[in-house]
């Protein structure tokens, strides 16, 4: 497992209904290896559905996903866990255990066919990556908010998975940290992971993704590189507010202005 | 260095844990010992051991036969209980969670008075299967009701509602029975027993129990899982109704044999699981066979208590474990009210 | 060994006394023809003994199931011990019991009904007392007089044999009942025991009322006789110490013996009968080597 096979991730025509509400409606989007995708969208978008989807915890009422060539419904629950790691928007843990426990948990998919020390190594480099490690042993109960997610998101790396979907995973932490986060998913990325993030902040979106889903009322509004969706007429017209879209240094910017 | 002077650490259960676990271990035959020395005729323990099964010898009947079986009884319940304790509070997400104290026993119990009161079947084996299915329907009732990571209020209320209901049912039940003592039978019911028990009750139950047993053994990485949550817990490979309906299964059987031979003993699901947890490092999977070991060892030790309090009456198990159990249990509502869990 | 039950078979000794008396000073009344009862013991004796043409009133509980050996006659009323229910029918006999229906027996004497209270038997004494009582209140009935003798017969030769004699053979017996009760020296069912050559083993570990008896208790005692009580047909938690596996030898050996549940609540239909079985029982153990 220490070595992961690059992998896409398609889906197309998704659609999901609840509570006879539609909450995604024909969706039709791709992620490669390699890149890093921010999902974006006002509240009630459909952001954190399409992730659900997307990872296999909810099942889309009508599409299909693929990973690769192979349609999801002809890889089993099991393996589907050892491809593609999720982190949901909140996760609560029942009970106090250590941080390093919970962040073993994320190996859980390869059952006993890791040995002990070799466990250790990978939750160890997971925590390290979040910058958690001195809080390993500590209880989860102990930590806080951000210390949490950090730790949380150290489960969601921990596995060494070709693809990764986080939902806001920088909620809870603080600047210092939301920077070091997406670098990690762009180093992530880098090596050839497929990753793919709802982002609430734009300017985090335009300075560290590949690529951008703009999703508005279940829809898929626009999709491309921040330049491409992240205009004024775009953000104006989905969130409501005025913008800019500057490059500075080689760097892509996003400025967030007044309400419109 | 950082990693190495991990990896150290990394074995969950340090020393000190796994020392109380070998006194645990060391503890169940010397408890086991003392409740076949307690009973009210004085025996030669040694001599009625070594006299054997076979031997006529009364006090070696009153040791194979009659001390023997109750104490075998008392272990088996003890570890059902709390293995499905541990495995509902894991379920459930909740450490407010007990079969006793949610109505799962009460459904057994029901399902027991109905068949054994009323029943036209005399069929040994339809009592715990009876009794599993009572269990399951109130366990199915409870995760349906209460939902998935509901709140501890939610939980709780659920629960309190499902139980005093199958309870009225209980008493209404025995009220119609036709024997002369159901009535006054709800007491055995609702604080269950382990008097004039044999063997035949437990080859009985012990079936049944294995079966939950390797159920509640088998989903325990789902129990892991679930501690994140059940989105988590679907994408780390647990999706789809197998698993819940195999922990819900478990339960079911672990409960409903134990009520069916030994009445509603409560509590013990709820202690063990407790004071267990911090031993396996909070772990829902270790935590089956530790509250395992030790619900057999309390509820043993309850049975001791029992045995040695003199009375005209024999002392209710389920009210030593209330004894010992509620207190905890309202100290746990205190205390959470602290605590973001619950 | 055994812990000691109080209660249940106390009963003033002055009560009885009065009411033995009352019954010797009476005079033979002409025999009722329209008799009603109170009393559960005393509907069955009505129903067994007495033409049913007789009776135009028993209580509830002897149409249920449990306490019923023939179908009642259908012109006999059912009553709840109330005297509403009894007035109407007009009888010119009311029997109660000693204890039960003392309100509704009040109420129908006030009113000018003639009401005559049988006294309970706890013993075979007063057992005699009860039919003597009965014959008195209801006249001569030749089943009733029979059965008097009967009893009279089987006690008297009981008596003439002394239970600590050294040449008889006397077997050890142990009554084991609903909730592992037992029975003491003072109660009826240890005068069927001793009086058909037992030694009662609850008596000699000093219980003279009721007591309680463990599984352990009756292993270690060694009982050459086992005797249960009343059905077990009905299931019930009160009747698994006799359905535990370990008294499985007993049974199996013809070592056990059931007392009819009618002796419980009514000796009078049941304790010749017992005695009889217990006596025959005693023979088959002594002959056993």
């Amino acid at each position: 497992m220490s070595e992961f096979q690059p992998m896409a991730l398609h889906g197309k025509n998704l659609s999901l209904t609840r509570n006879r509400r539609k909450v995604l409606e024909n969706i039709d989007c791709s992620f490669q290896a390699g890149e890093l995708t921010a999902v974006i969208g006002p509240n009630g978008a459909g952001k954190s559905s399409l992730l659900s989807c997307l990872a296999g915890v909810l099942l889309p009422t009508a599409g299909s996903l693929a990973l690769d060539d192979r349609t999801i419904t002809g890889v089993s629950a099991a393996e589907r866990a050892r491809l593609i790691a999720y982190l949901p928007q909140q996760e609560m843990p029942a009970w106090s255990m250590a941080a390093q426990d919970l962040v073993a948990l994320g190996l859980l998919p390869w059952g006993r066919s890791l040995d002990r020390s070799r466990r250790g190594a990978r939750v160890a480099a997971a925590l390290n990556q979040v910058d958690a490690f001195h809080f390993a042993a500590r209880p989860v109960t102990q930590l806080s908010g951000g210390e949490l997610r950090r730790v949380q998101l150290a489960r969601l790396l921990v596995a060494n998975t070709p693809v990764l979907i986080a939902d806001e995973p920088g909620t809870a932490l603080d600047i210092r940290h939301q920077l070091q986060l997406m670098q990690t998913f762009r180093q992530q990325a880098d090596a050839g992971k497929t990753v793919i993030l709802a982002l609430h902040d734009l300017s985090l979106a335009a300075r560290y993704c590949d690529r951008i889903l703009l999703l508005q009322d279940g829809g898929l509004r626009a999709e491309g590189t921040a330049e491409t969706v992240l205009t004024p007429q775009l953000v104006g017209a989905v969130y409501g507010i005025h913008s800019e879209f500057r490059w500075r240094n080689g760097r892509p910017e996003f400025i967030a202005g007044d309400l419109i | 260095m950082r990693l190495n002077s991990y990896s150290r650490r990394e074995p969950n259960l340090s020393n000190s844990h796994k020392f109380f676990f070998l006194l645990l271990a060391c503890a169940l035959p010397l408890a086991l010992l003392a409740a076949l020395a307690s009973g009210p005729v004085k025996l030669d323990l040694w001599q009625a051991i070594t006299s054997g099964w076979h031997s006529d010898n009364s006090d070696a009947v009153i040791l194979w036969q009659l001390r023997l079986p109750r104490a075998a009884l008392a272990l088996l319940v003890g570890a059902a209980l709390g293995m499905g304790g541990a495995a509902m509070q894991g379920m459930l997400r909740n450490p407010l969670a007990e079969p006793a104290l949610l109505g799962v026993s009460s459904g057994a119990a029901l399902a027991a008075i109905l068949l054994l009161y009323y029943g036209a079947v005399s069929g040994e084996v339809a009592l715990p299967l009876l009794a599993i299915l009572g269990a399951l329907l109130a366990v199915g009732s409870v995760w349906l009701l209460a939902g998935r990571g509901a709140s501890a209020t939610r939980l709780v209320l659920a629960g309190v509602a499902i139980n005093a209901f199958l309870s009225a049912l209980m008493a209404l039940a025995l009220n119609y029975a036709p024997s002369m003592f159901a009535m006054q039978e709800i007491v055995f019911w609702l604080l269950g027993s382990l008097a004039n028990r044999g063997w035949d009750q437990v080859l009985l139950a012990l079936p049944f129990m294995l079966v939950g047993a390797v159920m509640l053994v088998l989903s325990r990485n789902y129990l892991r899982a679930l501690s994140l949550g059940e989105s988590t817990a679907a994408s780390l490979g647990f999706s789809g109704r197998r698993y819940p309906l195999l922990v819900l299964f478990g339960i079911a059987f672990a409960v409903g044999s134990s009520v069916a031979v030994a009445g509603t003993i409560g509590f013990i699901g709820l202690v063990v699981p407790h004071l267990m947890r911090p031993l396996v490092g909070q772990d829902p999977g270790r935590l089956l066979w530790a509250s395992a070991l030790a619900g057999a060892l309390l509820l043993l030790l309850a049975d001791i208590l029992v045995l040695n309090t003199v009375g005209v009456q024999e002392l209710r198990i389920g009210a030593v474990t209330a004894f010992i159990g509620a207190p905890f249990f309202f100290w746990l509502i205190v205390s959470g009210r602290r605590e973001m869990s619950l | 060994m055994i812990a000691v039950g109080r209660g249940y078979a106390g009963r003033p000794p002055a009560a009885r006394w009065i009411a033995a008396l009352l019954f010797a000073i009476a005079l033979p009344a002409p025999a009722a023809e329209r008799i009603a009862s109170l009393n559960l013991c005393l509907d069955q004796i009505l129903l067994r003994w007495v033409p049913p043409q007789r009776i135009v009133s028993v209580t509830w509980l002897s149409a249920e199931a449990q306490y019923r050996n023939a179908p009642i006659p259908e012109h006999v009323a059912l009553n709840r011990a109330q005297a509403e229910e009894l007035i109407p029918l007009q009888p010119d006999l009311v029997l109660a019991g000693q204890f039960g229906a003392q309100r509704a027996a009040a109420r129908l004497e006030e009113m000018g009904f003639r009401v005559v209270r049988i006294p309970d038997a706890y013993t075979l004494e007063q057992l005699q007392t009860q039919l003597g009582a009965l014959e008195q209140a209801l006249g001569p009935l030749p089943p009733l007089r029979a059965r008097q003798q009967q009893l009279a017969e089987l006690l008297a030769p009981a008596r003439q044999k002394n239970p600590q004699a050294a040449d008889v053979k006397h077997p050890t017996a142990l009554i084991l009942s609903a909730n592992n009760i037992t029975y003491g020296s003072g109660m009826l069912e240890h005068q069927l025991l001793t009086r058909a050559g037992f030694i009662n083993l609850a008596a000699e570990q000093g219980i003279d009322q009721l007591g309680r008896v463990s599984l352990e208790q009756v292993i270690a005692l060694q009982p050459d006789l086992l005797v249960f009580y009343g059905g077990a047909q009905d299931f019930a938690i009160a009747h698994l110490a006799e359905r535990h596996p370990v008294l499985k030898r007993y049974i199996d050996s013809g070592r056990s013996y059931r007392l009819p549940e009618a002796l419980g609540y009514c000796p009078a239909l049941a304790a010749v009968d017992a005695l009889e079985q217990l006596q025959q029982k005693r023979a088959e153990l002594v002959q056993q080597p």
